[in-house]
């Protein structure tokens, strides 16, 4: 059975690597808004463990539609002959290379590629696409309109009246602004245009799907263990009884401030990658959110925690533990330890928002002067750096690959991230409070690794509906 | 074969190296090494050695067969260390010259009293730190007992090795702190597995010297005490002692005889008699303790630290394995073996080209005298009505215009020929406006119909591009996206004639 391919054609400049750049999730793919960036054709071929499904062909756009339909319109006799005259007109004109970009798209066609005709719905409709219509119609291929509204959908219902007249399935499709599943709906109704397509497509959309939430569990393992490394930081190093203390300690906080950055940032690196977003580039000195320095008064109010949600979680970190006592107690201590455990949570809560970072000079009989900084105790910071890095994979995993402008992550984005559910909040605290006391480390991990997961695939999804 | 250790080291190499690689690069690399051990997802451990000997590239020796051998090394080392120990401990206590016999209780207590403590102590270091946070004060006791474990010796002979090892396996083991889970566990057992190691050794040690003075000595024993203890309560706790081996060696087991007539006490006065047996004792009768303490050091010394040993190794062993299943990096390397690889790029890089950049481009608007009529082409209906566009020429430019000729859109390339071929034959004003919709790219057909134009025109009139931009149904200026690609493209074909204006805005 031949593999389904789909050749993307249109008038030049109206979205068609748009398109192939979100549905084959490539980068590479050259968008420009000068017509005619695409010249040749260019093959996507979507693989499951080398087995190719389905190929979306790039080619460029119609550049002398009403001379080639002339040309064919004189050899016309009757319709059932359209397709050998389309085929004779790319045999004719290809050496003479006087229909270049003519005779390169249509070559996929008389191949057996399906038809994806692409109009940009944010413009009027034009006389000029009759033509190409008409050789479209010619080729006697399974067909598909596709409205790409770029900008505003203002001329959208003009163009499914025109294109209804030539295509048996118009779908519009926003190119650079389409949600995952909406680009999952187009490759379904690809394989509406044949039956023998039907099949595969259906198994490139579940490889699709698996291999999406494979993506959401990459990235949470990375900013798992980002949060791991972030929360045990530990920085010891010898001080030099001639060096002043307060300039040692500023200097080894500097230093500690800048291995979490640089740990968040290779998480940030790394999520990029998994979405294949590599080429985007990430505003970090502008922007107001993620911008601002991970310390800065703003971050920790837009993403961490209010102080009476910090004491309320204080409380239950701490009556978790006076649980345990009391559970071990065999509940003759009457709650006591509950209530203790949140008391001391609380008091904890409050102490620890006061810095960020213990750093002090150890003297140490054989090892000597070494100065120290402690890992973060602040509650605050675990939810700081999941805030930041739930807002950088909502963006980087809702961008489509036609999208070429800078990754800018904006106080937009942040409202678009909805607040975590209490239960989860609660769970995910949990996870710290045990990364934080270095006890069982590896099962808080596991569990971190899944509730960011399902946070991911929820904050992904949130931002299709 | 490498040991799990090396295997361990070198994994953390390499998935640091890895670290720096581009993902991509590692999902093609790892898909194929998971096609070539498929036959091995069912045994992670050694999918995963398989995986490392096909990408590590960590030097020959590598680093964790460096550290091996080193392992081995300072193995080996700890158990001679225990051997001569244990030797040592041996001819103290059962240094014998002729005065005193050997006190019995003085052998069991330092070879087994002392043993139970320290097996006690070694239980206690074994417990699992679920369990230690449970008792009060037992992580500080658990580090305490490992840090005066003689595994430690193990540090101070890592200071032996080269300084390019040793700077990169701190490297390494500081990486782990971070990831203690892992290494924390490997490192416990690594420290109690080399204690294990030098224990047994020094029982061995012990043994050895005892039967080495057994055989080429004359020994005598008897048991002494300040206590108020008769012979039968001694002799019933020998026995009991001797319950182990009583049925396979009976004559290990002290007689009444022989623990009634060892008794010793060092004052030397009084006469012999049933108060002071030793004193008349035959000498042959008091070197038969030996059969009895040397197998209380191998049941009570040897047997229990070869299986302490064993433990050790065994639980070593595991927390190696543990450690390699586990390390930090590990399960994207197995996501990336045995996953489905989907992939939906292009295989090449080639086929498009860059888009001419907007800004490094000055292009000047054609200065026009105004009050003129002019002909004016509407490509593929750019515009409004033929009537409306006159209007608003007029009110927008300045110009009267005089014939409004279509072409392109419906019209057909015939149409398109008279059209050239009425115009080039007229003579009205000084320019033809060719009126065009911005947002529409200027496709070749519309540049061949323009070069068309400009070869049949005789005299030298204009032709000036006019790209209208549009503001709901009204006509607009063309964004400067719109009106750069028009300038672009007939800056391209380089005919003077051709000119770009632009619409300015309403004032």
């Amino acid at each position: 059975m031949s593999v389904p391919v789909f050749a993307v054609v249109g008038h030049p400049n109206k979205g068609k690597s748009s398109i192939v750049a979100t549905l084959a999730y490539d980068d590479s793919v050259m968008i420009g808004s000068e017509p005619g960036t695409t010249i040749d054709c260019r093959e996507y071929p979507m693989r499951v463990d080398g087995e190719v499904l389905y190929v979306l062909t790039d080619t460029p756009g119609f550049q002398r539609a009403r001379k080639a339909l002339a040309w064919m319109t004189e050899r016309e006799t009757n319709a059932a002959e359209h397709p050998d005259i389309v085929g004779q007109f790319v045999s004719e004109h290809r050496p003479l290379d006087d229909f270049p970009d003519e005779c390169r798209l249509l070559q996929p066609l008389l191949d057996g590629a399906g038809v994806l005709y692409v109009v940009d719905g944010s413009v009027p409709y034009g006389p000029e696409y009759e033509a190409e219509m008409k050789i479209l119609r010619w080729t006697g291929r399974p067909s598909m309109g596709l409205i790409n509204p770029i900008g505003s959908a203002e001329f959208v219902e003009s163009w499914r009246a025109a294109l209804g007249q030539y295509f048996s399935v118009v779908r519009v499709f926003d190119a650079v602004h389409s949600d995952f599943q909406k680009r999952l709906d187009l490759l379904s109704a690809f394989g509406e245009l044949q039956e023998s397509w039907r099949a595969p497509l259906a198994r490139a959309v579940e490889a699709l799907k698996n291999d999406r939430s494979r993506k959401a569990e990459q990235s949470a393992r990375y900013v798992a263990d980002s949060l791991v490394d972030m929360l045990t930081l530990r920085i010891e190093e010898p001080h030099a009884r001639f060096e002043s203390e307060s300039r040692a300690k500023e200097n080894l906080l500097k230093k500690f401030k800048e291995r979490l950055s640089r740990m968040e940032r290779k998480a940030r690196d790394r999520v990029e990658e998994v979405y294949e977003q590599k080429s985007a580039h990430r505003i970090e000195t502008e922007l107001p959110l993620l911008d601002h320095d991970l310390f800065s008064s703003e971050t920790w109010k837009i993403f961490g925690l209010s102080r009476i949600q910090l004491t309320g979680l204080g409380a239950v970190g701490g009556g978790a533990i006076g649980g345990m006592v009391d559970i071990a107690a065999g509940g003759t201590s009457f709650l006591l330890g509950t209530v203790i455990g949140s008391a001391t949570g609380v008091a904890a809560s409050f102490a620890a928002q006061r810095s960020l970072s213990k750093v002090k000079i150890l003297n140490q009989p054989i090892a000597g002067r070494r100065i120290v900084a402690e890992p973060v105790e602040h509650p605050n910071f675990p939810h700081v750096v999941f805030g930041r890095a739930r807002l950088h994979h909502a963006v980087v995993s809702r961008r489509t690959h036609a999208q070429r402008d800078d990754m800018s992550i904006d106080e937009a984005a942040h409202s678009e991230i909805s607040a975590l559910a209490a239960d989860r909040l609660r769970r995910l605290e949990v996870c710290f409070s045990k990364i934080r006391k270095k006890r069982k480390i590896g099962e808080a991990t596991e569990d971190m690794i899944e509730l960011i997961r399902d946070q991911f695939t929820d904050d992904t999804a949130a931002g299709g509906s | 074969m490498p040991s799990k250790l090396t295997v361990l080291i070198d994994l953390a190499g390499q998935l640091r190296q890895d670290e720096s690689r581009p993902l991509s690069d590692l999902r093609d690399r790892d898909y194929r090494i998971g096609q070539s051990c498929a036959h091995l997802k069912k045994s992670p451990s050694r999918q995963l050695e398989s995986w490392l000997m096909h990408v590590a590239d960590l030097g020959d020796p590598s680093l964790g067969a460096r550290c091996s051998k080193f392992q081995r090394i300072s193995v080996v080392l700890l158990i001679v260390a225990g051997i001569v120990a244990g030797w040592l401990a041996a001819r103290t206590v059962l240094s014998y010259d002729g005065s005193d016999p050997v006190n019995v209780v003085d052998v069991l207590a330092i070879f087994l009293g002392a043993q139970f403590l320290l097996l006690a102590g070694l239980v206690f270091t074994m417990l699992p730190p679920d369990l230690l946070q449970k008792i009060p004060g037992a992580e500080g006791l658990q580090d305490l007992l490992r840090s005066i474990s003689p595994g430690n010796l193990r540090t101070l002979l890592f200071k032996w090795l080269p300084a390019s090892v040793r700077s990169d396996a701190a490297d390494l083991l500081s990486r782990g702190r971070y990831h203690h889970v892992v290494f924390g566990r490997v490192e416990k057992w690594g420290i109690i597995f080399s204690a294990q190691s030098f224990a047994a050794a020094f029982y061995a040690g012990a043994l050895a010297g005892c039967l080495y003075l057994i055989v080429f000595s004359d020994l005598a024993f008897g048991w002494s005490t300040t206590l108020e203890a008769d012979a039968e309560g001694i002799h019933q706790l020998t026995t009991v002692m001797s319950s182990p081996w009583a049925p396979l060696v009976p004559h290990a087991v002290p007689s009444l005889h022989l623990v009634r007539h060892s008794r010793h006490f060092r004052m030397e006065f009084g006469p012999p008699g049933p108060e002071n047996p030793a004193r008349d004792a035959d000498p042959e009768l008091l070197g038969e303790w030996w059969p009895f303490l040397v197998a209380c050091m191998v049941f009570y010394g040897l047997l229990p630290r070869l299986l302490s040993y064993g433990v050790a190794r065994w639980r070593y062993q595991a927390a190696l394995h543990y450690g390699i299943l586990h390390a930090p990096g590990v399960s994207d390397v197995f996501d990336r073996l045995n996953r489905s690889m989907v992939r939906t790029r292009a295989d090449d890089s080639v086929g498009s080209r860059p888009g001419v950049s907007n800004e490094d481009c000055e292009f000047p608007d054609p200065v026009l005298a105004s009050g003129q009529r002019h002909m004016f082409i509407r490509w593929a209906e750019a515009g409004q009505g033929a009537d409306r566009f006159h209007d608003w020429a007029l009110a927008h430019l300045g110009f009267t215009s005089g014939n409004v000729f279509s072409a392109g859109g419906s019209a057909s390339i015939q149409e398109d020929e008279q059209t050239i071929e009425s115009i080039a034959t007229a003579e009205e004003g000084s320019a033809i406006f060719f009126v065009c919709s911005a947002w529409e790219p200027p496709v070749a057909e519309c540049m061949d119909f323009l070069s068309s134009l400009s070869s049949r025109l005789a005299d030298g009139r204009t032709i000036v591009i006019l790209p209208l931009g549009r503001s709901g149904k009204d006509i607009a200026p063309p964004s400067p996206n719109n009106l750069s690609q028009w300038q672009h493209r007939v800056q391209q074909i380089g005919d003077p004639r051709l000119v770009v204006k632009r619409i300015e805005p309403e004032p």
